[in-house]
C-alpha cells in the first residue's frame, strides 16, 4: 500500500488516533487496530513464529499499548513503538520456544538463541514475476527478508520510519533504499528474467 | 560490487523497487494473510484491559426460539452470560430493515448501566426497577455489552464477549 495519501502517512495517521485515544476518545483506536495489525502480523512471523504465537505477539501488542499509554511522550512514533514492540515480544517468544524445544529434546536448558523456524514455509508465488522475485528474496540474509517482508506492507512515507522500528535505519533524509532493499535490486538487475516478466 | 550497492542503498526509492515491494507484499498477503478476527480480537483485549473489566462468560445461546416467526421479526436469539457479580440475559429480534431490538435482563440487585458497543458507536441506557433494558434500534454485527453497578462505584464493569446480531 504504497500510496501517499491526503490523510497523511500511517505514522500521521497512527499519531492522530493514539493522541484522541488517550484524550477519552475509546473509538479512536479501531482504525488504528485495523491499518496496523497487518504490519505487526508480518513482523512477527518474519521472526519465524507459528501462527497461534503470533497471534498472540500481535495482541500482546496491543494491550502493551494500552498499558504503556501514558507513558509514550511521542503521539508521532507510536507507529515505530508497536513495531518495535512486536519485534521484541516475537524475539522473546521465539527464544522460549527454542528453550522448550531443547529442552524436550535434551531434557535441560542450553540457553538456545532464538533462530527461524525449522519448518519449511509455504509460499504461494504467482506468475513469472513473483517467481524471479521471490528467488532473489530468498538468497537475502534473515535480518533483509524480516525488513523487506514488512516494508512491503507499509506505505512509502512510512519506509524509514519502519525500517528503524525493525533495528535497520536507513537514511534519515526522504525514503532512500537501505542495503535490503539495494541488494535485491542489484539480483533482480542482474537477471534478465526479471525484465521478461515485466 | 559494494559500491554500486552503497550507492544504490542512498538512493531514493523509485518505480521499480515498488515493482518489487509489490510483488512481494502479493506473495505474502497470498502465503500468509492475516488471520480473521485478529485485529476484532485485539480491540476487545484492549477494551477489557483499558477498563479492567471482567469478562462475562456465555452460558447459554440459543440461535433459534421456536414459534417466534412472525410478519414483523423472523428470528428470535436469546443470550445468557454471567460473571462472578451478575448475570444477565439477551434477547435479539430482527425487525425490518435488517436491524435488530435488543431486550435484556440482569439479575444484579441494584440500578446497572448498560452500554452497548456497535462497531462505530455507543448507546447507553440504564436497567429500570426489575432490571430490564432494551435497545431498539441495533446495527447487524458484532457487539459487546458493557455493564456497571450505578449503585458500587469501585466495582469492576462487566463486559461480554462479541455477540454476532
Amino acid at each position: 500500500m504504497y500510496t501517499d495519501g491526503a490523510a497523511g502517512s500511517h505514522a500521521e495517521r497512527a499519531a492522530r488516533a493514539f493522541s484522541a485515544y488517550r484524550d477519552g476518545d475509546a473509538e479512536a483506536m479501531s482504525d488504528l487496530v485495523d491499518t496496523t495489525t497487518t504490519l505487526l502480523w508480518h513482523t512477527a512471523r518474519g521472526q519465524g513464529l507459528d501462527p497461534a504465537q503470533a497471534e498472540d505477539v500481535v495482541q500482546t501488542t496491543w494491550l502493551l499499548l494500552v498499558q504503556h499509554a501514558p507513558s509514550i511522550h511521542d503521539p508521532q512514533a507510536v507507529l515505530k513503538w508497536l513495531i518495535t514492540t512486536a519485534r521484541r515480544e516475537a524475539w522473546a517468544t521465539a527464544k522460549k520456544s527454542r528453550r522448550e524445544d531443547v529442552r524436550e529434546e535434551l531434557g535441560e536448558d542450553v540457553g538456545a538463541t532464538p533462530t527461524q523456524s525449522d519448518e519449511p514455509e509455504q509460499v504461494l508465488v504467482r506468475g513469472q514475476e513473483q517467481v524471479v522475485l521471490w528467488k532473489h528474496f530468498a538468497t537475502l540474509s534473515e535480518r533483509c527478508q524480516q525488513l523487506l517482508r514488512v516494508v512491503a506492507f507499509a506505505e512509502r512515507p512510512d519506509y524509514a520510519h519502519v525500517a528503524e522500528a525493525l533495528g535497520m535505519p536507513v537514511g534519515s533524509i526522504g525514503p532512500t533504499r537501505g542495503r535490503c532493499l539495494a541488494k535485491l535490486r542489484l539480483a533482480l538487475g542482474a537477471d534478465p528474467s526479471w525484465d521478461v516478466a515485466s | 560490487m559494494n559500491e554500486d550497492l552503497d550507492r544504490l542503498a542512498a538512493e531514493p526509492v523509485d518505480a521499480e523497487d515498488l515493482r518489487a515491494l509489490t510483488a512481494l507484499r502479493s506473495i505474502f498477503a497470498d502465503s500468509d494473510p492475516v488471520p480473521p478476527g485478529l485485529a476484532e480480537r485485539s480491540k476487545f483485549a484492549m477494551t477489557v484491559a483499558a477498563l479492567e473489566a471482567e469478562v462475562a462468560q456465555i452460558t447459554a445461546a440459543s440461535a433459534e426460539a421456536a414459534g417466534v416467526r412472525t410478519t414483523t421479526y423472523d428470528r428470535a436469539q436469546t443470550v445468557t452470560f454471567s460473571s462472578a457479580h451478575l448475570s444477565a440475559m439477551i434477547t435479539i429480534e430482527l425487525v425490518d430493515g435488517g436491524r435488530a431490538r435488543i431486550s435484556g435482563w440482569v439479575s444484579a440487585d441494584g440500578p446497572t448501566a448498560v452500554e452497548l458497543r456497535e462497531r462505530s458507536r455507543t448507546q447507553t441506557t440504564e436497567t429500570d426497577a426489575e432490571g430490564r433494558f432494551g435497545f431498539p434500534q441495533v446495527e447487524r454485527g458484532l457487539v459487546h455489552l458493557l455493564l456497571r453497578r450505578l449503585d458500587l462505584s469501585d466495582s469492576r464493569p462487566v463486559i461480554t464477549p462479541a455477540i454476532e446480531i
